[in-house]
């Protein structure tokens, strides 16, 4: 194959299979995603002050409480909104987590486990002891024996715990606390991250795990307190499983959306290499005809076709499964890390189609050169 | 007449006795065209009469003196005459062109034999040719001369072989 | 070895046909080396094709050794061509992306013989065409000579019978068509091979033992040609 043709067929394939992982990678977020759904723990419920699609956030004391009018076996955490403008910093530099500030109960709501240390007691929550806890993924990706000292806006905080860091375990329609997060005391976070006139916003939900309770009885348990406040705020009861403003219905269609284009992009990729192949069976001619004058059978020709598409899908899956990588990771550092998953399975899925793109496209180049006929290519001007 | 002209070609470049005239000629002619010392004496004392050239004794002590030629100024003006170009082209330039002439009157199938074994000649002239001139060096003159005969008989073999085909359809 | 009895070729669609070959009867022997002339069209080629198994007759019968080529099917004629009969073309045809020893060695990919046995054999083809030091060279650095013995190298890398070649001497300058032409007789006169060469070059046809003429798909003249010497004459002074 001449090496121009070579060079594009490589070319055009590495582009198919970065391609193809990426919506690979989409798609097995987007699949988790729609797991996820059924795997929430039906006993845990969020109690939050909105309306319609608008979240207005409570007062630490609001939340207490609202907090008061349930049962003693009800287990809840508050759980605060994002400091957005906490700077943290570590040995490794600087980075960007979720700074929120949480009950003691917090774990326990969620069926959380510790995987080191312990989380704070509410009489640390009490002292206003400056202490921390961590998700299990921040502490891989800080080094597990670095974290002891955590520095955020200058002022140092004793990590003592870390929590189990998966995809899935905590979530509320508000957030994604499970993984990536950094767990204040609640009366710390409010010290030190949120001085002054704001206090009256910063908590969005009361998490509560409340088995034995249906979203009917908690409603019923919060309004008929509220109906004695003058100005009542609209405060709603949601389950877990009503997570996010997306659908189960919106996820099967950016799903079959995403199948869609894949199924594009390989038909896209296919017909390039056709087309490529086609071409240089065109160009060789003359050197297919001789291989017929030499004993060539059509399935030697076709294994030649074969073998030589085989070797630039090769190189084309492996440079392209390289570029999504490079990509996958300018696309964390921009829309955050989960964006797609870019793991073994991306990437054995990458290589696996542009083998099999490969060996199904060079079926037609095949047959074109079998139709050769030596006499006429091997002709002479005179 | 070839001899005569040739000799006076080699008067040009330096004065010679007979034997190196005859020598001479003989290389130039690679070896094909092989000369007598009467042809030789004959022609030198023609053109000795024609003026075209002259010659001297040189005294040798145990030999008979020799005699040395050298062209006269006739004589370069006679070798330059000859080698002007020609503008004149023999078509009946051998006997094979005569025969031809005679193809209509004579019984086809003999006439198609005379072609089959000029076409044989040909090809081995141009076997012999080749394989001689693959042993001399680039540019001699014997080499050209080799060169030019093996350029006339692939035309003329390309001639006769045409000639064939239209005889065979002349059956 | 090799003989055709009234082969006939037709190429084309009625009523646009046109007849290549008409009616050929042709024997050939080993060691010897047979030229083939004639004007374009003739069916020069076609006959060294059909006598290579590279395209069979409209009718007729080609048998090699005694056996009928025209039962045989694909897969058997490409047989035979690959253990056979050795092609070499006017346009050598080498593959430009691949060194001079793996272009011999192309033959063997679609034989029978196990791969361990190919450089051995290629090298010995190389050997015998003098240039087994180019092995590792590429066609683009060689001589049109050296490319030709490339190309002849690679046609009897399989140890065929028979050497069909196609004014092999048509790219080359006369020198070195004497030398290609030489090494194809003796493939002929040394090794017992049947040579057919096609040429529209008298001093190949010069070369041969026997020259057949063809004109209009038939053969016109077939005849040995003489090992007679040459008078040469010159005038008488």
């Amino acid at each position: 194959m001449k090496p121009l043709y070579r060079t594009l067929l490589v070319i055009g394939i590495a582009m198919g299979v970065v391609a193809t992982s990426l919506i690979f990678g989409v798609g097995q977020v987007i699949i988790m995603h729609m797991e996820e759904r059924g795997e929430y723990d039906l006993d845990i419920y969020t109690v939050y002050h909105g309306s319609g699609n608008t979240i207005y956030g409570m007062s630490l004391d609001f939340i207490r409480q609202i907090r008061s009018w349930l049962p003693e076996d009800i287990t809840a955490s508050v759980i605060s909104s994002d400091a957005h403008d906490a700077v943290l910093r570590i040995d490794a530099g600087v980075w960007d987590a979720n700074v929120i500030g949480v009950d003691a109960d917090f774990p326990a709501v969620f069926g959380m486990d510790l995987t080191n240390g312990r989380f704070f007691t509410k009489a640390e929550q009490e002292n206003r002891r400056r202490v921390c806890v961590v998700t299990s993924d921040l502490m891989a990706l800080f080094g597990e024996d670095a974290l002891e000292l955590l520095t955020v806006n200058g002022i140092e905080y004793e990590v003592i715990g870390t929590v189990q860091g998966d995809v899935g375990t905590a979530r509320t329609p508000f957030g994604n606390y499970s993984s990536n997060t950094i767990f204040f005391p609640i009366e710390v976070w409010y010290e030190d991250f949120n001085q002054g006139d704001f206090r009256h916003r910063l908590i969005m939900q009361l998490a509560v795990y409340a088995p034995g309770y249906s979203k009917a009885d908690l409603t019923q348990l919060v309004s008929q307190n509220l109906i004695h406040m003058e100005d009542a705020p609209a405060i709603k009861v949601s389950a877990s499983n009503e997570i996010g403003y997306s659908s189960w219905v919106q996820d099967l269609l950016i799903l079959t959306g995403i199948f869609f284009v894949a199924f594009i992009v390989f038909l896209l990729a296919g017909l390039n290499i056709i087309q490529i192949a086609s071409a240089n069976v065109y160009d060789q001619q003359r050197i297919f005809g001789l291989k017929v004058a030499l004993g060539a059978l059509p399935r030697h020709l076709a294994g030649e076709i074969t073998g030589e598409i085989t070797a630039c899908a090769l190189q084309g899956g492996y440079l392209g499964i390289v570029l999504a990588g490079i990509v996958n990771t300018v696309m964390n550092q921009r829309v955050g890390q989960y964006w797609a998953a870019f793991n073994v399975f991306t990437a054995i899925a990458g290589m696996l189609l542009s083998l099999l793109v490969g060996w199904i496209t060079a079926i037609i180049p095949a047959r074109q050169a079998a139709k050769i006929d030596p006499v006429l290519v091997l002709r002479e001007e005179r | 007449m070839a001899v005569k002209h040739l000799f006076l070609a080699l008067l040009s470049q330096k004065e010679l006795h007979g034997y190196e005239l005859k020598n001479g000629f003989e290389n130039l002619a690679g070896g094909r065209w092989p000369l007598n010392f009467g042809q030789v004496y004959q022609t030198l004392s023609r053109l000795e009469r024609d003026g075209l050239i002259e010659s001297y004794e040189v005294a040798q002590t145990d030999k008979p003196d020799k005699k040395v030629y050298r062209l006269t100024k006739a004589g370069r003006e006679h070798l330059s005459e000859w080698l002007k170009a020609e503008d004149n082209w023999n078509l009946f330039f051998d006997e094979l062109a005569l025969k031809m002439l005679a193809f209509e009157l004579i019984d086809p199938k003999e006439a198609l034999e005379i072609l089959r074994s000029y076409r044989s000649l040909t090809l081995r002239v141009i076997k012999s040719l080749t394989q001689m001139r693959a042993q001399k060096p680039e540019n001699t003159t014997p080499a050209l001369l080799l060169e030019r005969n093996i350029y006339r008989a692939e035309a003329d073999l390309k001639w006769v072989t045409n000639m064939i085909e239209r005889w065979q359809k002349h059956d | 070895m090799i003989e055709l009895v009234n082969i006939t070729k037709i190429y084309g669609q009625k009523p646009h046909t046109v007849k290549a070959l008409e009616r050929i009867t042709l024997q050939l022997k080993p060691n010897e080396m047979t030229a083939i002339m004639g004007p374009s069209g003739s069916g020069k080629t076609t006959l060294l094709n059909i006598i290579g198994c590279l395209d069979s007759p409209t009718s007729g019968e080609y048998f090699l050794d005694g056996k009928n080529t025209s039962r045989l099917d694909l897969k058997a004629k490409a047989q035979l061509r690959n253990e056979v009969f050795g092609f070499v073309f006017q346009a050598f045809n080498l593959l430009a992306d691949k060194t001079v020893l793996e272009n011999v060695m192309l033959p063997f990919r679609y034989s029978r013989r196990p791969r361990r046995e190919w450089k051995q054999r290629a090298m010995t083809a190389l050997s015998q065409m003098g240039i087994a030091d180019l092995a590792q060279r590429y066609p683009d650095q060689l001589s049109g000579g050296q490319q030709q013995r490339v190309a002849i190298a690679r046609a009897l890398a399989n140890d065929p019978k028979v050497i069909l070649a196609d004014e092999p001497t048509g790219n080359l300058d006369s020198t070195t068509s004497k030398e290609i032409i030489d090494v194809l007789k003796a493939l002929a006169e040394k090794q017992g091979k049947v040579v057919v060469v096609v040429t529209h070059d008298g001093m190949v046809a010069s070369q041969a033992h026997r020259l057949l003429q063809m004109m209009d798909g038939r053969i016109i003249d077939d005849s040995q040609i003489d090992s007679d010497s040459v008078v040469f004459s010159h005038p008488s002074v």
